[in-house]
């Protein structure tokens, strides 16, 4: 072996004394008869995003070849590069393809060897080239998505303007009128948006005493929320909610689980606590079915704006949101319910901007 | 010998290119170098040599360059030519010599004998006292004719052997045989013929690895030792392949496989490969590529979520797995959003009213029931869900007291009335459960206020429009509906269900719904309930039938018999409005 390897480095030193340079790709192919190396490897399957691919290889009579080489690029892109082979000490052939060339949906590479005739292709082709596949991880396959929905639109603002009069028997109001000015920043990631808000309430409701006119009840409060992504169909808003109200400072805390994609078919539970205003909880049913709007009817019990005759505030909700171009869209709602009487009916409107 | 030979070779190859100067590396190979230095330097195996890096570096003030040298280390000499030896590089500097590194003899330089010479000089020696076997040059008994002759003889052998420098083996097995012709005679033709058959021996191993290296590509390594260098490389193959193919994958792309051969495989080579969901494999041909590769692609069609199994064989021969133990490719859930789909929602709103004493508004036995509810199908655990509203609204009490009260107020014989007014307002919430394509369970909890009027002259709305609350009542109602469907849900099924209401009332129902054509869906349905309140069970029979004139709504009308018994009978009927979207 150690006679064959001497022969060999004699041979190339005739044969071949200085390196070849590095040529394009298409350079022309040796004459069939030539001398060639043979080049083993097991072909990297798939790799990580922005990670190193090793290539290992073996190589028989690398002296026909003195320039080995392995030709790659980023899926989709046209121009190659390529890194050379080179000889460990332990006796195989080490290649690396940068990281920064290495991105789903995956990297593509083929080996050529470069002798003195020509240059000859040992695995794959720039035609045909083995494909190293980038696979993403669920969250960034489901950011990917969401940025094609969205046109990579990340922030959006809404304006929304919702009350309902609940009516009273005794003929006193009993009605809120609630707005909400909220900014929201999708990530799309498990922490999927975060957001702020400002907003109002205004009220009246009736007192114990009927002969006595209705209560005004108001707050004016500040809005954190956070969306989380706990599965792909399952998302978790939370909200703490600080201001003041006709009584003080006024705290509050919400919360809503969503089955199914907020953007898409669900169904959703929430709940609402507000210091002097109450309680409110909620079951709503949303559906795409129709192009570019979507619908949704809720069954909402609540004690606002701070019931304290009575806890049963129920109400029916529909509302339909119109997805307009450019990331517009506008909101409209409508509502059926009673507190102490004959039920009375709501609404509400809103406008929301995607940039 | 060869190694002499070799390192003629390489005198040759770099005498051209290099001028006069200091001996230098001119080769590394492994944990050995090749220096130009030789027996006729006084350099042979055992010298020691030291080797010199040299440094050259600008002054970056003078701007002049500077040259040092500095010491790398010493090493020994294995073997040595005229002008080229052989040195073993120590642990110490492996890695670290290069070509073009200066060397210099670290001893006192020794005289060493050119083995070639030797065998010349060897040569000379007459027969029997030497190994040459050549005839001894003798001209005429002249002594120094014949030394003249023996000094043309080797200056003929040595012109040859100079032009024989550089040249493949066979061309100088060929020179060597044509000056034996020539010269036959010559006082060197044994070793001659004795190089002769080295450099052909030579020919024929270096024409042997040419060859290898250029025979029809067999789609495998030529060498045994390739494969096993690639074993240590990478591991061992499964069989005779390497597998290169992707464990985990997302759906919807194909997936291209390579299998790295380390033999020939004379059979062709198929991959089988079978979808997740599917009970056969499909066949898929490995085509050769490169060195030793087969390559193919899995279709983007069999690439669906779940596992996709595969399996290699060289005609009947399993090589990676089998149809019983495949091998298997994750491929994982599509997390792509399908386009909205129509039919999914449905908007259901009725209207009934049921008599079951036939005295209409001067009855004490009537209810009317008004429900709107929305329901979306996720076809997903829970196949559907619906949210809803509605009022029932009625008079009901003992039907024995309405029947035998001649003057038709609900008067018992004590004159006492009791009947009563009831309005029950609720919400629901429904989730629909689809274990089996033909078998549905929906669950419904349902929650409300229900008002009740125990006054004679009030009525369904009194207590919840009036200031005057005497003889009102309000109470929370809390229930659970739950049915069972059995049969195709948009065609012909039965539904099977049971509710109950707290402070309400209760309801048993078989619901068979048919559509004897696209456009007319018909429902029959048989109750038992004791609605509007919890005093006597009754019966209803009701039929259903609707108009679908367009895909996205139809109407409906129903009539219905209701009977407690026999005699407390009424008939009345409904209507409802249906959106499918």
């Amino acid at each position: 072996m150690r006679t064959l390897r001497h022969t060999l480095l004699a041979l190339a030193l005739v044969a071949a004394p200085t390196a070849v340079a590095a040529q394009p790709s298409g350079a022309p192919a040796p004459p069939p008869g030539e001398a060639h190396a043979t080049l083993l490897h097991v072909p990297v399957p798939t790799a990580k995003a922005g990670q190193v691919i090793e290539l290992d290889a073996v190589v028989d009579a690398a002296w026909a070849e003195p320039l080995l080489v392995a030709r790659y690029r980023g899926a989709g892109a046209t121009a190659w590069d390529e890194v050379a082979f080179r000889h460990s000490s332990t006796g195989g052939w080490f290649a690396a393809i940068p990281g920064d060339a290495v991105a789903a949906p995956g990297t593509e590479y083929y080996l050529v060897g470069r002798g003195p005739a020509g240059e000859r292709v040992h695995f794959a082709s720039a035609q045909a080239p083995h494909l190293v596949r980038v696979e993403p991880d669920e969250s960034d396959r489901l950011a990917a998505i969401d940025l094609v929905r969205t046109a990579g639109r990340t922030e959006t603002v809404r304006f929304d303007v919702d009350a309902h009069d609940f009516g009273n028997r005794f003929g006193n109001d009993d009605r809120f009128l609630r707005s909400e000015l909220v900014w929201t920043h999708r990530v799309s990631r498990t922490l999927y948006s975060i957001g702020f808000g400002f907003g109002v309430v205004e009220g009246k409701t009736p007192r114990p005493d009927m002969n006595l006119a209705s209560a005004h009840h108001a707050a004016r409060y500040g809005a954190a929320d956070v969306r989380l992504r706990l599965h792909r169909s399952i998302y978790a808003d939370a909200r703490l909610v600080l201001g003041v109200s006709h009584a003080g400072f006024m705290r509050g805390v919400a919360g809503a689980v969503t089955f199914g994609k907020p953007w898409r078919s669900n169904l959703s539970v929430a709940g609402e606590a507000l210091d002097d205003l109450g309680p409110t909880v909620a079951v709503r049913l949303q559906w795409d079915t129709v192009p570019a709007m979507l619908m949704g009817a809720a069954i909402v019990r609540t004690e606002l704006p701070g019931a304290l005759i009575s806890s049963s505030g129920l109400y029916l909700k529909y509302d339909v949101t119109y997805q307009l171009e450019h990331g517009f869209a506008v909101r409209g709602a409508i509502s059926y319910g009673s507190r102490d009487g004959a039920g009375n009916f709501g609404g509400g409107v809103g406008v929301q901007s995607s940039f | 010998m060869r190694s002499a030979l070799l390192i003629a070779c390489l005198v040759l190859a770099v005498g051209g290119a290099r001028a006069v100067a200091d001996p230098v590396v001119l080769g590394v190979s492994g944990d050995h170098a090749y220096v130009d230095l030789g027996a006729r330097d006084g350099v042979g195996a055992g010298s020691e040599l030291e080797l010199v890096r040299e440094i050259v570096v600008t002054d970056p003030v003078t701007r002049k360059t500077l040259r040092d040298a500095f010491a790398l280390g010493t090493v020994v000499v294995e073997r040595a030519g005229e002008h080229v030896c052989e040195v073993a590089i120590g642990p110490d500097l492996r890695g670290r010599v290069a070509v073009g590194d200066r060397i210099a003899l670290a001893g006192a330089a020794r005289r060493f004998a050119d083995p070639w010479a030797e065998q010349v000089l060897a040569s000379k020696i007459p027969a029997g006292g030497g190994d040459g076997g050549g005839p001894t040059i003798t001209v005429g008994g002249d002594v120094h004719a014949s030394a003249a002759a023996a000094v043309a003889a080797a200056e003929a052998a040595r012109e040859v052997w100079l032009a024989t420098l550089g040249k493949p083996p066979r061309d100088r097995a060929t020179a060597w045989r044509t000056f034996l012709a020539a010269n036959p005679g010559s006082p060197y033709a044994a070793a001659i013929r004795t190089e002769i058959a080295s450099l052909e021996g030579q020919a024929a191993e270096l024409d042997a690895a040419v060859a290898a290296a250029n025979a029809p590509d067999q789609g495998a390594p030529q060498r045994p030792a390739l494969a096993d260098a690639l074993a240590e490389l990478a591991g061992r193959p499964i069989g005779s392949l390497y597998a290169a193919v992707p464990a985990r994958v997302s759906p919807g792309r194909p997936i291209g496989v390579v299998f790295t051969k380390t033999q020939p495989l004379a059979d062709p080579v198929w991959l089988y490969v079978q979808a997740p969901g599917t009970r056969s494999f499909a066949r898929v041909a490995l085509a050769g590529d490169g060195d030793a590769y087969l390559r193919a692609t899995i279709p983007a069609e069999l690439v669906r979520p779940g596992t996709l199994a595969w399996y290699v064989t060289a005609a009947d021969r399993a090589l990676i797995g089998d149809e019983d133990a495949p091998q298997t490719i994750t491929v994982e859930r599509d997390l792509a959003e399908t386009a909205p789909e129509r039919g999914r929602t449905q908007i259901h709103t009725s209207l009934d009213y049921v008599d079951f004493d036939g005295g209409l508004e001067d009855g004490f036995d009537q209810y009317a029931q008004a429900e709107l509810d929305f329901a979306y199908q996720f076809r997903a655990q829970v196949h559907t869900a619906r949210v809803g509203f509605g009022t029932m609204s009625g008079t009901g009490g003992p039907k024995d007291v309405i029947d035998a009260d001649a003057t038709g107020q609900c008067l018992d014989a004590g004159a006492n009335f009791r009947c009563r007014a009831v309005t029950f307002s609720y919400v629901y919430t429904e989730f629909e459960f689809r274990p089996r394509a033909q078998f549905a369970l929906m669950v419904r909890p349902q929650a409300g206020l229900i008002t009740t009027d125990r006054r004679p002259d009030g009525g369904p709305r009194r207590c919840s429009d009036a200031t005057d609350l005497a003889d009102c009542d309000f109470d929370k109602g809390v229930g659970l509906r739950v049915r069972a469907r059995i049969g195709d849900a948009l065609g012909t099924n039965l539904e099977l269900g049971a509710g109950f209401t707290q402070g309400v009332g209760t309801l048993f129902e078989a619901l068979y719904n048919w559509a004897p054509t696209p456009k007319v869906p018909v429902k029959l349905a048989v109750q038992v309930t004791d609605l509007p309140v919890p005093e006597d069970f009754g019966v209803r029979l009701l039929a259903d039938v609707g108009w679908r004139g367009v895909a996205w709504v139809y109407p409906s009308l129903r009539v219905s018999y209701q009977a407690r018994d026999i005699d407390h009978v009424g008939v009345s009927g409904g209507l409802g409005l249906n959106f499918d979207w």
